[in-house]
């Protein structure tokens, strides 16, 4: 009686390990994927790059050219053109957003849901932290374009991510984000996006992929489409004092 | 218009400095690049006309501040800067053309024509390591979450958001700012001369340090400030992003007679299709409850004893904004009601973009309450209308 009884509990324990184990092993890669893809859309360190924005909007399309320094979720965006738009800025630090444009006296609190222009808010151009934002559920893999892509489910951690829920696609070959679909809270689409990975870097010695196009589309209202443009992607190490406000206004 | 010849020194000193660094930039053309990048203009031309309705009051009587019933004028703003490896230069020349016509008071039928040249703001500074840098010169130096006014400020708490159009003018400052880390900062500042802000009647030299905290999500900052004819505050200001959409703030300052302390409470929501609204509470305590207004002031200045640039002790902002609506219209709607004269004061603030480079705009601003109350007492009306076309 005793050894079968040692048999069963050996291979319960077996089971249980087996189980937690390979539950582990998913939630690390689940983690690893978002994080490549996270990879391919900022820097911790920092970035410098020109972010051109067109949106299309019923008959006009009206565009906007940014100069944007990012270093991990802080971001400095100045608007290079058009003329009149030259010097507005805002400055993301620590989720603390704040907006300066010569008329104004002085920078001003504004919330990560104002738009930046058309559909594209300020949260789009930061790099993307869903690896740590957000808590990921696999769903079945999907084809986009004819490319395989692994799909996640990905919620809020809290309230204080852009968006409250984004389904993401990631290829499974490249670990880039290729499309994404923005829930509300009441679980309506409201935005989708595609991205594109022209760009290349350098990370760890390895040629990676990098962002060169987002294109936002509206699901509620409209139908309009913006699409940001990223150029000249350059990694460097970017001091505090960038996004220092006491120095952002000149 | 205070005499001086400090802006025009400047001037000549920044134009030879930039023409010598240019001369000698030719010789070596790495230089000379670095000269051209480190350099950015915005020069914005604004031609607008005013028209608004003088009130005869007891702050006012028979408009001895010379307000004009109609006003028309040409700004030409340049705002130079050049950035050369630890050295930033900057330096904002103005050249406003006004056309006034008086109805009422001493002046009444009177027109005249005047050319107006000054410096707006400059400024040099020099980054002496990535976390200190010291400047001095000229600027509108302005801080805080709040939209009403900026209780904290020691030296200008009016911020200007009820006309962008016009500039809130500069006084002259030496700051270093020291950066020991992502979270914390200090600003130590010593404002040296009124410059243009030439309100105040007696100026003292006022010094202050401002100590910064960043945090996730939130933000304090202490702005302990004493002017040189004893007067000692606290300032301090503090927000929290509550979420993507919700902002709340608080700003204030502490004097040494306890009663005159200023607080302002707010916050801002941002609807998903875009508008914000904003909502704000002020108590100043040094605000004044003497009926009628004009017992408040001292007549024909115009000058406000309480530290807030308001007269009475509670107000109300209630701010609507929509921007880029069909990404050309931007439209801002205040509306500001002093809880003590039961009068309101509204204000809106419309842009309409007409391509890259021109913009229309009108500022209108009706007072309720009459003569007897604080926003009745100066003008029933002002409408402002113009184009600015900006390079």
């Amino acid at each position: 009686m005793l050894p079968l009884l040692t048999t069963v509990v050996g291979c319960a324990i077996m089971f249980v390990t087996v189980v937690l184990c390979s539950d582990l092993w998913a939630t690390e890669s689940t983690q690893h994927i978002l994080r490549r893809a996270d990879e391919a859309r900022g820097n911790l360190e920092g970035i410098t790059w020109e972010v051109v924005l067109e949106a299309v909007e019923q008959t006009h399309t009206t565009t906007m050219t940014f100069d944007v320094k990012a270093r991990a979720f802080d971001i400095v965006v100045a608007n290079l053109a058009p003329p009149q738009h030259k010097g507005n800025t805002v400055l993301m630090l620590q989720g603390n957003m704040w907006f300066y444009k010569p008329r104004l006296s002085k920078p001003v609190p504004i919330s990560q849901r104002q738009k930046l222009l058309g559909n594209a808010a300020y949260g789009d151009i930061a790099a993307t932290n869903y690896a740590q934002d957000y808590t990921a559920t696999v769903l079945a893999d999907d084809t986009v374009n004819g490319e395989l892509c692994a799909v996640f489910d990905l919620l809020a951690k809290d309230k204080k991510a852009t968006y409250d829920r984004i389904k993401y696609w990631i290829a499974k070959g490249r670990l880039v984000g290729i499309k994404a679909e923005y829930f509300t809270v009441s679980g309506k689409k409201f935005k989708s996006a595609t991205m594109e990975y022209a760009n290349t870097v350098t990370i760890d010695g390895e040629e990676r992929p990098f962002i060169s196009h987002i294109r936002i589309h509206d699901e509620l209202l409209s139908h309009d489409v913006t699409t940001l443009t990223f150029h000249r992607p350059r990694f460097q190490r970017l001091p505090d004092h960038l996004f220092n406000l006491n120095l952002l206004v000149k | 218009m205070r005499p001086t010849r400090l802006p025009h020194i400047i001037l000549v000193w920044l134009v030879v400095g930039v023409g010598l660094h240019l001369a000698a930039a030719a010789a070596t053309s790495t230089l000379s690049d670095e000269l051209w990048q480190g350099f950015t203009s915005r020069i914005n031309l604004q031609a607008f006309g005013l028209v608004q309705q003088p009130v005869d009051s007891r702050v006012n009587p028979g408009n001895v501040l010379n307000l004009p019933r109609y006003q028309a004028e040409v700004d030409i703003r340049p705002d130079l800067r050049l950035t050369f490896r630890r050295l930033e230069v900057s330096i904002k020349p103005r050249l406003e053309l006004r056309w006034q016509q008086w109805e009422e008071g001493s002046r009444q039928g009177d027109r005249d024509t005047e050319v107006e040249t000054f410096v707006h703001e400059w400024l040099v500074r020099y980054r002496m390591s990535e976390q200190l840098f010291a400047s001095y010169g000229r600027e509108n130096l302005q801080w805080g979450p709040a939209h009403l006014l900026s209780l904290s400020n020691p030296f200008n708490a009016a911020n200007g958001q009820n006309n962008p159009r016009i500039e809130v003018p500069g006084l002259d400052y030496s700051r270093v700012v020291w950066i020991p880390s992502r979270e914390w900062n200090v600003s130590v500042i010593a404002n040296t001369d009124e410059g243009r802000f030439a309100q105040r009647q007696d100026f003292h030299r006022t010094y202050a340090v401002k100590l910064d905290y960043n945090a996730q999500r939130t933000y304090v900052s202490l702005i302990p400030a004493y002017r040189e004819d004893g007067v000692f505050r606290l300032g301090f200001f503090t927000g929290w992003t509550v979420s993507d959409a919700l902002l709340l703030h608080m700003e204030g300052s502490i004097p040494e007679h306890i009663d005159d302390t200023a607080i302002l409470v707010g916050g801002s929501y941002t609807f998903t299709l875009g508008p914000t609204i904003v909502i704000e509470f002020l108590h100043d305590g040094s605000g004044c409850r003497r009926e009628p207004i004009g017992r408040c002031v001292a007549p024909g200045t115009g000058i406000v004893a309480p530290t807030s640039g308001l007269i009475r002790q509670h107000y109300v902002l209630v701010q609507y904004t929509h921007t880029h609506l069909q990404d050309r219209l931007n439209l801002t709607l205040r509306w500001m009601h002093n809880l003590d004269d039961t009068a309101n004061r509204l204000i809106g603030i419309i842009d309409y973009e007409l391509g890259d480079h021109i913009q229309l705009f009108v500022i209108g601003n009706v007072n309720t309450g009459g003569k007897q109350v604080e926003f009745g007492s100066l003008v029933d009306y002002a409408v402002m209308a113009g184009v600015s076309y900006t390079f």
